[in-house]
């Protein structure tokens, strides 16, 4: 077929359309949306631990759900701004979400001194699998904003969206689980989203290819 | 800073095409789909060349691809940001999915060379229409004369010889000096 007979065809196949929301409305929308599905998902499968007042004497605690919550918006927005064709993305906002995981990560490895053995327990895998079921749905939701837009660079993408939905999800268990113990926060709240983004973004890749 | 002018009014007139083609109308889309396919035939002419891929049909498909991409994601074009960074941030994404794909099936391709046409100042993908009128400008007009015809418009070294009166071998020169010191001038400005 010749470029001629394509341009044809599309002519004859032209509908007008409505232009897509800016980014920053874009990630408004999905950080409702994505907010909401967390707190239905943690208020009627688990619960908010009842000492939440208590945590504000915890510095390392408030770095981490500000980091949680820093990573969860920051990723959002880039993941729109490298989904819309010609848009510059700033190096800061590229890598911002990642900064905002370091200081989660740094945070807590600055309390790892207070080492308890219980901490390690496996039982705290159980976290890990809360992160997984809180992150499915803003998942799943971005993913289908996103394969409606444009992404260009799929690796990236991915792994913007992945630190989306994972920071959200283990924002999520920071309020429902009782631990307080740095290494039980550190390898089953914040370990789990950095092998979520890892393993995941081989996935996402070929879902985004357009 | 005739080329200059010519970009601009290409940029506008192709960014009031597109959005009337967003509302439905036929006529501005043909229009827009005809003057992309002259602007990809030589984008993607000189991607193919570099890789060694010419020839046998490989351009034509290749424009195809981009054509047919303008319209499933027409909708991603705000009509408040330039045209032309859009067009080459699609453009760009589909010779790079080219290149993966020629080089899952095990076709030789310098990806090096394919980087370096694609990181281009002309045609990254944050570059806007503006950034580069700066740049051109700061080139001598017989420079920015030759650049605007063999990179931009995809004349021949030969036919913008034959336009410009002068051998093809200085047409050569001239284009090479130009493009380095557009690259230097980049560099100073990122500095």
């Amino acid at each position: 077929m010749r470029s001629n007979d394509v341009i044809d065809g599309l002519v004859k196949d032209l509908r007008p359309v409505s232009v897509t929301r800016s980014p920053f409305t874009l990630t408004l929308i999905w950080l409702v949306l994505s907010l909401a599905s967390a707190a239905i998902v943690i208020l009627t499968l688990f619960r908010i631990r009842p000492d939440m007042s208590s945590l504000v004497s915890h510095p390392t605690f408030l770095i981490l759900l500000a980091s949680l919550i820093g990573a969860w918006m920051s990723s959002a927005y880039l993941t729109f701004v490298l989904s819309l064709p010609g848009r510059a993305s700033s190096g800061l906002l590229r890598v911002l979400p990642y900064l905002f995981l370091a200081v989660a990560m740094m945070a807590l490895g600055w309390e790892l001194s207070d080492f308890s053995a219980t901490g390690w327990a496996i039982a705290g895998a159980k976290c890990s699998a809360v992160i997984v079921v809180v992150s499915l749905a803003p998942l799943l939701l971005l993913l289908g904003m996103i394969r409606k837009l444009a992404p260009l660079g799929l690796g990236r993408t991915s792994r913007a969206l992945l630190i989306a939905a994972t920071a959200l999800g283990a924002f999520g268990i920071c309020l429902h689980c009782n631990s307080q113990e740095a290494i039980h926060l550190l390898v089953y709240h914040v370990v789990p989203i950095v092998l979520m983004i890892g393993l995941g973004s081989l996935l996402t890749r070929r879902w985004l290819r357009w | 800073m005739v080329a200059v002018n010519k970009l601009s009014s290409q940029e506008e007139s192709l960014a009031r095409a597109m959005r009337d083609a967003q509302a439905g109308d036929a006529t501005a889309y043909r229009e827009l789909l005809e003057a992309v396919r002259v602007l990809m035939k030589a984008y993607i002419a000189r991607i193919l060349g570099r890789m060694g891929k010419s020839g046998g049909g490989t351009e034509d498909d290749l424009v195809q691809e981009v054509l047919l991409a303008i319209h499933q994601k027409r909708h991603t074009y705000d009509s408040r940001e330039l045209f032309l960074p859009w067009l080459f941030a699609i453009a760009r994404y589909k010779a790079i999915d080219f290149g993966r794909r020629e080089k899952r099936k095990g076709v030789s391709i310098e990806l090096s060379e394919l980087e370096e046409v694609l990181s281009s100042p002309v045609f990254t993908e944050n570059s806007t229409s503006s950034d580069l009128e700066v740049l051109i400008s700061s080139l001598p007009a017989k420079s920015k004369g030759l650049l605007q015809m063999v990179k931009l418009e995809g004349l021949s070294i030969a036919e913008a010889a034959a336009k410009t009166q002068m051998s093809e071998s200085a047409v050569k020169v001239t284009i090479h000096r130009a493009m380095k010191l557009l690259r230097k001038n980049l560099r100073k400005e990122k500095m």
